[in-house]
């Protein structure tokens, strides 16, 4: 009965990944469009809405001024406080922005495509296989790098934004977001990735006993 | 490879087939062939004591050990 289960479990999960894996690739499309059109053909304006939001750490909702001359609305959604900003990236940095943006998105859509795979294999009964184990490897440092990237991009809105961003009656703040809990679980996903490849090993030993 | 298998020569010389011999000593053809072409990672005591029996050979004449030219530059 477990056995059945399990299988089941399995099965979704492979079901679910191929619908994430998808929907996460026109996602990024979606939003790089959105992210190149905006400079390309002049359109990056509050009623386009092809501008990028902002998140910072506000109490109340209004308008915020940026580079002075600026006026920009401040809005709370769940929780946060949105600034759409009217190109908030200078052009001379559009292209690192873009890159960044297009690695974290990579970073992201891989890990998603290995943990496919790896889900395909067990539904193949064939999971300890070499490939396997460097798929684990992948996931493990792309968890480390979309985090390191996240922390990276929290420093440049820390530094280029905020000191340009006023409100008028709080105080706008961003912090660095990095959660370590995913740092820790990538290094965990490392340490059972190389388990796993000292296995694959065994295992290939063991077929080559004769 | 640094050891050779002669199981093939013996083979030979006792004029007995891959699969014959397999049946004989109690493994899968493709095993006996993964030894033969030298892919084995490693030979069971009981598997070796096997095929010499049948063979009536000693384990030296199915294996040999090959020095490798770097361990003699050496």
């Amino acid at each position: 009965m477990a056995k059945i289960e399990n299988r089941k479990i399995v099965a979704t999960a492979d079901i679910t990944l191929r619908i994430i894996f998808y929907l996460f690739i026109l996602g990024t499309t979606f939003f790089m469009g959105k992210m190149l059109m905006g400079p390309i053909l002049g359109l990056a304006d509050h009623s386009s809405g092809l501008s990028t939001p902002m998140e910072f750490s506000v109490s109340e909702q209004g308008t915020a001024t940026f580079d002075a001359d600026n006026v920009v609305p401040v809005k709370i959604v769940r929780g946060r406080g949105i600034v759409q900003i009217n190109r908030p990236v200078p052009a001379v940095l559009m292209i690192p922005f873009f890159l960044l943006n297009l690695i974290f998105s990579g970073l992201i859509l891989w890990v998603v495509y290995s943990l496919w795979k790896i889900v395909q294999s067990v539904r193949q009964k064939n999971p300890f296989t070499t490939i396997n184990g460097k798929r684990l490897r992948i996931i493990a440092f792309s968890m480390v790098g979309i985090e390191l990237i996240r922390g990276l991009a929290d420093l440049t809105k820390m530094l280029y934004l905020e000191p340009r961003l006023h409100f008028e009656t709080i105080l706008i703040r961003s912090d660095i977001s990095i959660s370590f809990h995913v740092i820790i679980a990538g290094l965990v996903i490392l340490v059972i990735a190389e388990a796993f490849r000292i296995g694959v090993e065994i295992k290939d030993e063991q077929e080559f006993t004769v | 490879m640094q050891i050779r298998i002669n199981l093939d020569v013996m083979m030979a010389r006792r004029k007995i087939s891959l699969g014959e011999l397999a049946g004989r000593v109690g493994i899968t053809q493709a095993n006996l062939s993964i030894l033969k072409t030298e892919k084995a990672r490693a030979v069971r005591f009981s598997t070796l004591e096997a095929i010499c029996q049948e063979l009536d050979c000693q384990p030296g004449d199915i294996l040999e050990f090959v020095p490798n030219e770097k361990n003699d530059n050496k």
